[in-house]
């Protein structure tokens, strides 16, 4: 567990979505199964993208009213 | 059958074709509606704003760098004009970002869809949910409300998002860190 936590908390976010480098991920995966600070740091995001994502869209047939026009 | 590219279409527009112009509008309005929706928590407001970007955007299509970005480039305009009506209304008196927007909007979304009395409790509860998360994010400042739209609920890529919101993708990750903490917390609060 060499990477500081500071460092392992500010890649949280691109370790969720999957945007870090292989060996990056690897190196917050293993921090996580031993630093339960970025554990629950990491839940709390993970949990934040979760309830955004069950976010309902507009149903279809409201976007009726916008039309088509030129300024 | 196979899509036509957004570049083609935008080529097309330039050159006068409204069936290409109309193909760009259908293909994006709801997206744009519901990204708009989900920023000022306003519908008419949303639909007023995305009436707005299509017709700013088709105005000053010549100035569109890249054919094939033209998806972020919409969503880009879409940010600034969604950004200036919440600084509008935060100059305005009485407004502040403290307060949800819904809160004094004319319309939300639960307006708009059908009444409560025809609705099983369970549906009720679901729209209840859906309320508090909207009544987060408005909670939000606008750099922390378009991050977690654009990510979390429009499924744009970090280099997407950066185009969008002209900043470096390494911000997008920080950034995110941050607006999620925030929509945690505010989402908590509504919830007790």
């Amino acid at each position: 567990m060499n990477t500081p936590c500071t460092t392992i908390q500010s890649r949280l976010s691109r370790y969720i979505d999957r945007q870090l480098p292989e060996e990056e991920s690897r190196d917050v995966e293993r921090h996580l199964t031993l630093c339960r600070g970025c554990r629950v740091e990491s839940e709390i995001l993970v949990d934040a993208k979760k309830i955004l994502m069950s976010k309902e869209r507009i149903p279809d047939f409201l976007t009726v009213p916008l039309k088509l026009k030129r300024g | 059958m196979k899509e036509i590219p957004d570049s083609e279409l935008v080529v097309s527009s330039r050159e006068g074709s409204q069936e290409a112009y109309a193909e760009l509008f259908h293909r994006y309005k709801h997206k744009l509606l519901n990204y708009i929706y989900g920023y000022v928590g306003n519908f008419t407001a949303a639909q007023e704003l995305s009436q707005e970007t299509f017709i700013r955007a088709f105005e000053h299509l010549d100035e569109l760098r890249d054919d094939a970005k033209f998806s972020s480039w919409l969503f880009s305009i879409a940010t600034n004009i969604s950004r200036n009506f919440i600084a509008e209304r935060k100059k305005e008196p009485g407004e502040s970002m403290d307060r949800p927007i819904n809160a004094s909007a004319s319309l939300t979304l639960a307006d708009v869809v059908p009444d409560d009395r025809y609705r099983p409790d369970s549906q009720i509860e679901k729209q209840q949910l859906q309320e508090k998360i909207q009544r987060a994010i408005d909670s939000l400042a606008p750099h922390y409300r378009e991050v977690l739209l654009l990510c979390d609920i429009e499924g744009f890529s970090y280099e997407e998002i950066a185009r969008i919101l002209r900043c470096k993708v390494g911000t997008i990750g920080s950034r995110l860190n941050e607006a999620r903490k925030k929509f945690r917390a505010a989402f908590r609060k509504e919830k007790e």
